[in-house]
Order: structure tokens, then sequence, then C-alpha cells
């Protein structure tokens, strides 16, 4: 059947479900590719979300004290308990990053972001949930959420 | 069947069933403005085929079949994702129960309330986004209610409808600890479409006063959908003690004339009543809320209809509940006046001293409330001071002539 698809400009994919339990195979077309359309009744779907922790200047150069460290790890645990985690990071402080560009063909290296924010991004969580109230509610339950804000983003359905 | 009867039948299912359709469709597929289209798709259908074929024994059901037929092909065309081929299938297998059964379809309007109020969707953009999905209200007249341009206001819709899909905002009911609050979204976007179409009643028939009826039939579908949350029932009995008043406000030459001035006689007495009967149904609950206040509060001066004055006293107390539940700068500007009507006008006025500047700066009734508090204290520059600024801050042309007019008067009280 794949090959038969395949030979009618079809791509077989295959992703892991959510909870990474078990493996399904789908039929893409190459015109479906970029459709983003999410599916339809959202109790039986699943919907990626990124978390993004923005943080001050003053919130990131404070130490992280054991209370902090023990949050984030119950709440990292809770993630993978619940198995809606795909993926996670904690990022270093703005002074240690680099932008890059390319124009006219020439590469264009730079020291850090030169604007001035209040806040930027200290890390971020993809999250695998069935809708947006879900998503809120492990946004609230982030640690930082007491003190910075995290912004939801849904992600685009390539896949 | 002549097309005229058809119009009729079309124009009806529109006006009794367009919010229910819409919530329905939108429900099970996620897509406002793809079940708006499709539903549009299936008046042009109902258009086409009824004066042929009649006017279906249940219009709605064949609306209904017509609009997921279009939603499913919709989603085919688009191959949504792997797990849409059963849901559409779900989706076609439950309209074809609704057309086959003798049931209604199940009324998904509370769910879409919810959504068009829940807390991820601009705040400026909820009130508006009931008006239309729940009502069927176009965008122009929404626009030119909100003061807006229609290009712009169809902007904000269509933004507010592709975050409700995109980011998947689901169609639900939300469970207790969340309940009160999202509640609280529903009906102050309800209360914000009466008030924009109570500022301005001068024009009966302008966008604004249909505004009014319009946020009160979504306030009685809300009752209709949540007979036991207080909360609901005190906004309506509240929309309804204003909407009462509504030829009492200005005399038939046009002028303003006070709510403590009006001509009981002139009030719609079939309103209160059952204004009356929402708020005493409500306080049965004892859930005391802003709404059930506010509604207590505008009760106290409908019952000068039968008392004859106005209970100053009991109003007093009621706006020291709601500044408890709901401190707003007008609950604390209502609270001056009512300590001035008890024979307090300092304490009143120390009141209004206590509210900071930046937030009194444009507020009308502030202006107003000081200017009749300052008259009581014999501070009669000041008072006139007052009564200017806010007639320079109100839209209402008899409103400014009447604070014109209390500005030039003097002080015939004390001299």
């Amino acid at each position: 059947m794949g090959k038969r698809a395949e030979s009618q400009g079809a791509k077989i994919f295959s992703t892991k479900c959510r909870n990474g339990v078990g493996l399904r195979v789908i039929v893409v077309k190459p015109e479906d590719v970029f459709v983003f359309r999410r599916p339809l009744k959202a109790s039986n779907l699943s919907m990626k979300y990124a978390l993004f922790v923005q943080q001050t200047q003053e919130a990131c150069d404070r130490p992280i004290d054991p209370a902090l460290r023990a949050a984030g790890m119950a709440y990292g645990e809770a993630l993978r308990a619940a198995g809606v985690i795909v993926t996670a990071a904690g990022l270093q402080p703005p002074q240690t990053a680099t932008m890059v560009s390319v124009r006219d063909g020439k590469r264009q290296v730079h020291d850090g972001p030169y604007a001035e924010t209040k806040e930027f991004l200290g890390g971020f969580v993809v999250i695998d949930v069935p809708d947006l109230d879900a998503a809120i509610e492990w946004a609230a339950r982030h640690p930082a959420a007491a003190h910075s804000s995290v912004e939801v983003r849904p992600l685009m359905a390539y896949s | 069947m002549n097309d005229s009867a058809t119009y009729v039948a079309i124009e009806a299912a529109a006006r009794n069933s367009y919010g229910q359709l819409i919530a329905y469709l939108a429900a099970r597929s996620g897509d406002v403005a793809g079940a708006e289209d499709a539903l549009s798709d299936a008046f042009v259908a109902a258009l086409e085929r009824w004066p042929v074929d009649g006017i279906p024994e249940k219009p709605e059901a064949w609306l209904l079949h017509v609009a997921r037929n279009r939603v499913i092909d919709a989603g085919r065309r688009q191959q949504v994702r792997h797990n849409s081929e059963e849901i559409l299938q779900q989706l076609a297998e439950q309209a074809q129960d609704v057309a086959v059964s003798h049931d209604h379809f199940p009324d998904e309007r509370l769910k879409l309330l919810f959504v068009c109020a829940h807390p991820a969707i601009d705040p400026a953009s909820r009130t508006p986004l009931m008006l239309q999905t729940v009502l069927g209200i176009d965008a122009a007249r929404i626009a030119s209610a909100f003061l807006v341009s229609p290009a712009a206001m169809s902007q904000r819709l269509v933004r507010a409808k592709t975050k409700i899909r995109d980011a998947a905002i689901p169609f639900r009911v939300p469970d207790p600890p969340e309940w009160e609050e999202r509640v609280s979204f529903v009906l102050d976007a309800i209360y914000s479409a009466y008030t924009t179409g109570w500022e301005s009643l001068t024009d009966i028939g302008s966008p604004h006063s249909a505004l009014a009826s319009d946020a009160i039939a979504i306030g009685r579908t809300l009752v209709q959908l949540m007979p036991s949350e207080p909360e609901a029932l005190g906004l309506l009995a509240l929309m309804l003690h204003c909407e009462a008043r509504r030829a009492a406000r200005y005399s038939s030459s046009g002028e303003f004339v006070p709510l403590d001035q009006q001509d009981p006689e002139l009030w719609s007495h079939p309103l209160i009543e059952e204004a009356e009967k929402l708020l005493h149904a409500a306080v049965v609950f004892k859930r005391m809320g802003r709404y059930q206040l506010e509604a207590a509060i505008q009760s106290v001066h409908a019952s000068r209809a039968c008392k004859g004055h106005i209970d100053w006293p009991e109003i007093l107390i009621l706006y020291e509940g709601l500044i408890h539940i709901a401190p707003g700068i007008g609950s604390l500007v209502g609270k001056a006046v009512a300590l001035a009507q008890t024979g307090q006008p300092g304490s009143g006025l120390a009141v209004l001293d206590e509210i900071s500047g930046n937030r009194v700066s444009d507020y009308q009734p502030y202006w107003a409330a000081r200017a009749h508090l300052l008259r009581m204290l014999n501070r009669e520059d000041e008072a006139q001071e007052s009564f200017m600024r806010a007639a320079g801050l109100t839209d209402d042309p008899a409103l400014r002539e009447y604070l014109f007019r209390r500005a030039a008067e003097e002080n015939r009280q004390n001299t």
C-alpha cells in the first residue's frame, strides 16, 4: 500500500503518537504538507504548544536557590509523568548570545542581541496536549510563572 | 411555493436558530469561521432548493445537514490530519442523527459563549465576537455601534476566530475552580454590549439602541442556559431595570431627565416586574455578586414608583457591599452620592477625593457627582467648574445641555 501511495506522489511519514506509545504511519500527499489546519473535535487529538519563559535580567542574575531548583525538577517530572513533554531546554543568559545573519551572501556575526529588552527568552518547553486550556494549565504550573511570564504559542503542524 | 414564503422561513430559521447552528458546528470543528461559511452556504442552498422542493419540515435540521456536508467537504479538501477522517465520520453520523431524530439538536451556545469570552481572546473582541456568532449580527453593524470602521472590526473578528481555531481554544463549559471567573468574563462581555447601547439612547433605532436589545437577548439566552447561576440572573435583572426607563430618560422635548426626577409612570412596569422576579430568584442561591448588587441598587430606585421616595440608606449599604466585591470607580462614585443623599455630603466628597487622579480624568459620572456634592457643600465656584468638566466629557448632547443648565443654576437650596 505504501509503495502504491508513493508512486502516486505521496510520502509516507511515521510519527510517534502522543505519550510516545506506538507508531502510526500516515500518508501525506505533497500538496498537503503545508496545510496547518488542526483536526476536528478537540477532545481526542493532540496539539503541540511551546511554552516560552520570559525572564527579566534581574530574575536571570539571581542565583538559583535550592527551592527553585527543586520546583523546576518537580515540574519536569510532572510533565514526564503526564506524558505531555516533547522537549524542553533552559537557555544561558543573553550575554552569551551571538547574532548571525547573511546579507548579499556575506556572513555577519555580532555579539548578542542589541535591543535592550526588559524581558528575554529564558527557556522553553514543548508539550503535546489536547487544547489551549490544557496548555494554559501547564504554563501556570511552570515555576517561573510565579515571577516571570510564560508565553503559550501553538506549533505549526507540518506533519 | 413562492419566494416570499421561503424568505420568511429562512429569516425565521436565521433569527431563531443562527447561534445554535453555529455553536453546534463550531463546537465539533473548533472552527468558528468555517462554521459560519458552511452555514451561509446552507442558507444559499435553502434559497435555491426551498422554492422548488418546499420548506422542509424541520428547517434547522435541513440547514444543519447541508452545513455539516460543507464542513466535511472542506475538511476532506484539506486532508487535515491523520485522525481527521474518523472525526469527520463522527460529525457526519451526529448530524445524521439530528436530521432523522425528532429531538432538537443539542444546544452548544453556552460553550460558544465561553469560547467568545475566553481569557485568551482580546477583551475588545469578546463582545463583538459574541454578537456576531450568537446573534448573527454582521460586522458592519457591530462596527458602527462600537464606533470603529467596518474594516477594523472585520479584522478584529477574523483575528479572534483564527486564534480560536489555530490555538485550539476548546469548546467546553469550565469546571468549578475556573467557573466563577470564566462566567464573569461572559457576563462582562454581555454587559459591555448593553452599556455601549445604553450610553446613547437619544436616537432610537440607532445601532446603539439596537445593541442594548441585543445584549438583553443574549442575557435571556444565558439565563436559559444557566438558570442556577445567580450572577446571570442578576445581570439580566440589571439590564431590564435600566431598559424599563428607556421612555423616561428624556423629556418629550428631548431634555435629559436624571433618574431621581424621572416620572415613574413612564417606566415599563412589565420589565420592572420581570427584573424583580429574576433578582428574587437569584438571591435564593445565596451567592452575592457584582451584578446582583447592581441590580438591587436599580431595584431600590424602581421602588420609588410605589414608595414615593428613594431609600438612600439602603442604596448606601448596597454600594458598600459592591465596593467590597468589585472596587471599581463606579461603585465609589455611587457610594459618595449615597452618602451625600443621606446627609453626609462631606464624607461623600472625602470618598471622591480618595480616588486617584488618573482614574477620574476622563470619567464623566465622577465630575457630575463631584459637582453635585460641592454644590451641597456651598462650594459654588468649584461646583460650577466640575459641572463644566462633566459636560466636556459626555458624548450625549442632551446630557451635556443638562450639565450646562446645572452649572448655570445658583445654589437655591442654601441661599
